[in-house]
């Protein structure tokens, strides 16, 4: 009896642990070596901003700290040269934008159920 | 001397003779004083991401070259003064970067 409890504890341990791991995504500019990230590369960039041209958050993309900071500053910088937008709306959207201008509670309530769904 | 990278976005509509005799205006500051042009990337006519001064269409261009600050301070001078420009931007390059061969300068595909 008492053989059998402590035999399993350790398997359910590792498994818990290898969870953990499969989350952790590779930085993809420290895989690359890249040594400065292009502000005009806007397709590499697009990688990194939602549909309404956000930048998306480091747990979303993966990125080490520095690279995170390397990638907004890249992105704030295409955003002065008009290479990004600073918002864009997704199609969805456009329709209902029309008829009212303004922003409703249903929209920024999307917006943070989207956010919540990227995580 | 350090190394800059100037991006210049011209109206689209302004003649060609213009735009040269502008550039070349550019080149000559930077050659005055003491710096070096290094690349040269033209995109051309291309969409704005958002409209600037009620235009949607913007003629764009890159220039790398190597100067003092003074001079970056004068292209930002004579840039903000000029009317044919819509919009520009000149941004430090990583020395040890661009030594390695690692920050190519980007020729987009003009539209």
């Amino acid at each position: 009896m008492g053989k059998n409890v402590t035999k399993k504890r350790p398997v359910r341990k590792e498994s818990a642990d290898s969870l953990k791991k499969l989350k952790k995504k590779p930085c993809m500019f420290c895989a690359n070596q890249t040594a400065w990230i292009d502000y005009k590369d806007t397709d590499l960039l697009r990688r990194f901003m939602s549909d309404r041209a956000k930048i998306r958050a480091r747990r979303v993309t993966g990125n080490c700290m520095q690279h995170q900071a390397d990638v907004a500053a890249a992105i704030k910088l295409a955003r002065e040269l008009a290479l990004l937008p600073y918002l864009s709306r997704p199609l969805s959207d456009r329709a209902r934008g029309r008829t009212t201008e303004t922003v409703t509670v249903s929209d920024v309530q999307e917006d943070q159920e989207q956010g919540q769904a990227e995580e | 001397m350090r190394d800059y990278e100037l991006g210049l976005i011209t109206e689209s509509s302004i003649d060609d003779e213009v735009r040269a005799t502008l550039v070349a205006r550019i080149e000559q500051l930077v050659q005055d004083r003491g710096g070096k042009l290094l690349e040269r990337a033209v995109w051309g006519r291309k969409m704005l991401a958002y409209p600037i001064n009620h235009k949607t269409e913007g003629h764009y261009a890159f220039t790398r070259f190597t100067g003092e600050p003074s001079t970056v301070a004068e292209l930002n001078r004579i840039l903000s003064i000029s009317d044919e420009v819509l919009r520009f931007k000149v941004v430090r390059l990583p020395e040890a970067a661009l030594a390695a061969g690692k920050a190519p300068l980007l020729k987009g595909t003009a539209r």
